[in-house]
């Protein structure tokens, strides 16, 4: 405490007194004090010790705090905010009245007049004073301090390949800090996903110039992550910057474009290959025969291209056209695919005699070809089934006829997509039996099938109970040669028959006057 | 008298109460939908509802039951589906219980009560084959209050055997009957079919049977000839009318009969009828024959062995 400033400062407020004269008040204040109880200050304490005035809600305001007492039930304060220059920037109290006890000024950082006041030191000057006794002035210090602990960060090595075998293994995060002072809090994250994963955290000693944090990458996965860092004073100043980390655990990404198939029926002219990677790709070669040398593709590394198919290689073969890329930061990548080059027409297949007239749809067609081909067996010009012929070079597969004549042959491909000429044709007819084909058992809509052997004018199906009594009657004039009748299983009126059994009188007519009928006894039970 | 009234008017009315049900289907058909004849009655054009001293006709009125003389056995057998292989197997077994009664129309004595029990097999073959066929058993059970009055009701039980799971039914029925010597020479019957009556079937749902009302009446012309008639009426099948006489020859030793069946509907049409029998004192023998339509029924022939004991 600089006294002497203080008096010099305080004097002439004091009541009566010149400035020369405060300097003898400490030997006047000391006589009264034998026979007096005297007005005293004590417990006098400053917190925040440093505050930042800068609006962000840290630290941005500091509180002198004291205890007065004195005989009397108040006291005349005077506070003084006085800087490094002994100069009074701002006035707290100007001899006002405050009850005795503990009292607490605050200090904004901003002088007398609204400017705000330069960082730096500053004292709070107090006197307390009553009727009888005038303090001599006490004080007690605080920083303003308005600037963040800077930092420069080196990260090494990016991007970050920890699985290589002559790379670092671990990621490492330099920080070099400046106007910092000891106890400045200095945090470093790496934020890789939501929620961030906070790796280093670290209190600035005094000595402290450098931070160093590391992070082990290799169980993470192959991406752009964000480190995050932030430095802070006491003050409540604060600085932070984000930085991008490569870390590139993956091989570059090839594709064989062409060929996509690995069958070919024809000569290649070209293939088209592309490698891909975050990091860029240096080189890329291929080759065409396992084991073979590796060659670069058009004399020159490009990462991606169409490539003419070498002249020398224009031929039928089976090839394993394999690629390698090495990408920006030393790692090799492949991709292979088996590509045969047939372009020769497989045999035709043979299908096996076939009666010429079938009373079914359902036809088992056998045949033989060449073994691995695959047969396709069309029906009246439409592709009815597949089959794989097998190793023995013979296929079977059942057809589903067309009512009439079914005409029938079949090619084969092999696995290159060759087609071979077509098989001999062979036609069967399929032709359904005559006669009434009704179910015996009807639970809804059921069909009564009528296959006749020769013309007919009309057909009446009269349905009666067992007893005779008439149900209903359907009548199909002008019949095909097959016809499907439905009953919706309701009676003449149009309401649904009870369950029972019924007898379907069916009546065929002919244009001869001639008719025939039959019936057939059926349960309807629903 | 009072109390033979009574008992008519309560039957009617529990008749008509119970034939008040829904079906689940509301249209024609359903099982055991007409009303069964004897092998005379058929002869006689479907009638026989005042039938009196035959086991064979309780199946058709049950209230024939008290007029039963001693003990009678029949087996009857027949085809039942002109040009659908079908057959019809009939056993009955009836007689008369308590103290006689005279029955005018009936040099016989007639007692105060009657049973009967009968078994009804139809079997028909399905149109793939299959067999089917619907058992039913009767119980009669008949009281004649009166010497000219007989009242009865048979609860009938129905099931079937069949060779598709689906075709099986079970259920129940009981038929009233009720039967009016006027004079020595005429008589009335009334049946009522089916009321209540209920089948369900395996797979499908239950339903109730179709209800029949049957009216039949007899008259003893000269020369003993005989004229029956009956007429049934149903909402779920065709009305019948029926009319057939008998004329008894060698002394009633034979007896000739002939009849006509009329069958209401959409295509109306009629059935001539014929038969005879032969009494041999304890052993009866029965014959009759049906021609209907061939899109119908056809050609049915009925043969039936009646024995007394």
């Amino acid at each position: 405490m600089n006294k002497s400033l203080t008096y010099r400062r305080l004097g002439p407020r004091i009541a009566g007194m010149k400035y020369r004269e405060t300097l003898l008040l400490p030997a006047i204040m000391a006589l009264p004090a034998v026979a007096f109880a005297f007005v005293e200050v004590t417990n006098i304490s400053v917190r925040p010790a440093a505050f930042s005035p800068n609006g962000d809600g840290v630290s941005d305001s500091t509180v002198v705090s004291f205890t007065t007492s004195s005989e009397a039930k108040s006291v005349r304060l005077f506070i003084d905010v006085v800087d490094a220059s002994e100069d009074t920037v701002a006035v707290l109290a100007d001899g006002g009245e405050y009850g005795t006890g503990e009292t607490e000024f605050t200090w904004d950082g901003f002088m007398t007049g609204g400017a705000p006041a330069p960082e730096g030191v500053y004292q709070f000057v107090i006197v307390a004073a009553d009727d009888h006794y005038t303090t001599p002035p006490f004080s007690a210090s605080a920083r303003l301090d308005v600037t963040p602990p800077h930092f420069t960060t080196y990260i090494h090595p990016n991007p970050y390949t920890p699985d290589l075998p002559l790379a670092d293994s671990l990621l490492t995060v330099e920080l070099s800090v400046t106007q910092a002072e000891g106890g400045d809090l200095i945090t470093a994250t790496i934020s890789i996903r939501e929620p961030p994963e906070t790796l280093c955290t670290h209190s600035l000693a005094p000595a402290d110039s450098t931070y160093i944090c590391e992070w082990d990458g290799r169980q993470s996965d192959d991406g752009l992550y964000d480190i995050y860092v932030r430095s802070s004073d006491h003050a409540g100043n604060s600085m932070e910057a984000y930085y991008e980390v490569d870390l590139d655990v993956e091989a570059p990404a090839i594709s064989i474009e062409s060929p996509a198939e690995s069958f070919l029926n024809y000569i290649p002219a070209a293939y088209w290959v592309t490698a891909t990677d975050r990091n860029g790709v240096d080189s890329l070669k291929v080759r065409f025969y396992a084991g073979s040398e590796y060659m670069v593709p058009g004399g020159y590394p490009q990462a991606e291209c169409c490539y003419d198919w070498p002249e020398s290689l224009r031929i039928e073969d089976e090839f394993l056209l394999e690629c390698v890329a090495l990408d920006g930061v030393g790692r090799w990548g492949s991709s292979f695919r088996s590509v045969l080059v047939d372009t020769t027409t497989p045999e035709r297949p043979v299908i096996e005699a076939l009666p010429e007239k079938v009373g079914t749809a359902a036809l088992a067609v056998e045949g033989t070809g060449t073994a691995g081909d695959s047969v396709m067996v069309y029906v009246n010009g439409a592709l009815k089934k597949r089959a794989k012929i097998s190793a023995a070079g013979s296929w079977s597969v059942t057809l589903t006829l067309d009512l009439g004549v079914n005409t029938i042959h079949a090619v084969s491909s092999d696995l290159a997509g060759n087609v071979s000429q077509p098989s001999d044709t062979v036609q069967v007819e399929y032709t359904e039996a005559t006669g009434i084909y009704v179910p015996e058992e009807f639970t809804g809509d059921s069909t009564i099938e009528i296959n006749l052997a020769r013309e007919a004018s009309r057909i009446v199906i009269r349905i009666l109970s067992l007893e005779g009594s008439y149900i209903t009657a359907i009548t199909e004039d002008n019949p095909d040669l097959y016809n499907e009748i439905d009953w919706d299983l309701t009676d003449a009126g149009g309401k649904q028959v009870k369950n029972g059994i019924y007898v379907l009188v069916i009546e065929v007519a002919y244009p001869d006057g001639g008719s025939e009928i039959d019936k057939k006894a059926v349960i309807v039970s629903r | 008298m009072r109390t033979v009234t009574r008992v008519v008017f309560v039957s009617v009315a529990l008749v008509l109460a119970l034939s008040a049900a829904a079906p689940a289907h509301e249209g024609r058909g359903g099982i055991d939908a007409l009303p069964v004849t004897s092998t005379r009655g058929l002869a006689l054009g479907e009638t026989g509802l005042t039938e009196i001293g035959e086991a064979e006709a309780f199946m058709s009125n049950p209230s024939c039951l008290p007029s039963m003389t001693g003990h009678q056995v029949r087996v009857t057998y027949g085809t039942w589906f002109g040009g659908l292989a079908s057959s019809r197997t009939v056993l009955v077994y009836a007689t008369a219980l308590g103290g006689k009664v005279d029955y005018p129309g009936d040099p016989s004595v007639g007692r105060r009560f009657g049973l009967g029990i009968a078994l009804d097999r139809t079997g028909v073959e399905l149109s793939q084959g299959s067999g089917w066929a619907a058992n039913v058993l009767y119980v009669g059970l008949a009281w004649a209050p009166v010497p000219y009055v007989s009242m009865a009701l048979a609860p009938k039980f129905i099931f079937s055997s069949s060779d598709l799971p689906g075709g099986e039914v079970s259920g129940y029925a009981i038929d009233w009957g009720l039967r009016l010597d006027l004079t020595g020479r005429a008589g009335l019957g009334f049946v009522t079919r089916n009321i209540p009556g209920s089948a369900g079937w395996k797979d499908g749902e239950s339903e109730n049977l179709p209800a029949v009302y049957s009216l039949g009446a007899h008259y003893v012309l000269p020369y003993d000839l005989k004229a029956e008639l009956m007429f049934a009426a149903s909402g779920n099948v065709d009305n019948r009318l029926g009319l057939g006489i008998e004329a008894p020859l060698l002394d009633s030793m034979l007896c000739v009969r002939f009849g006509i069946s009329w069958i209401s509907g959409d295509e109306s049409r009629s059935a001539p009828t014929a038969g005879l029998g032969i009494d041999l004192d304890v052993l009866d023998f029965d014959y009759a024959l049906k021609l209907d339509q061939d899109w119908a029924t056809g050609t049915t022939h009925r043969v039936s062995i009646r024995l007394d004991f």
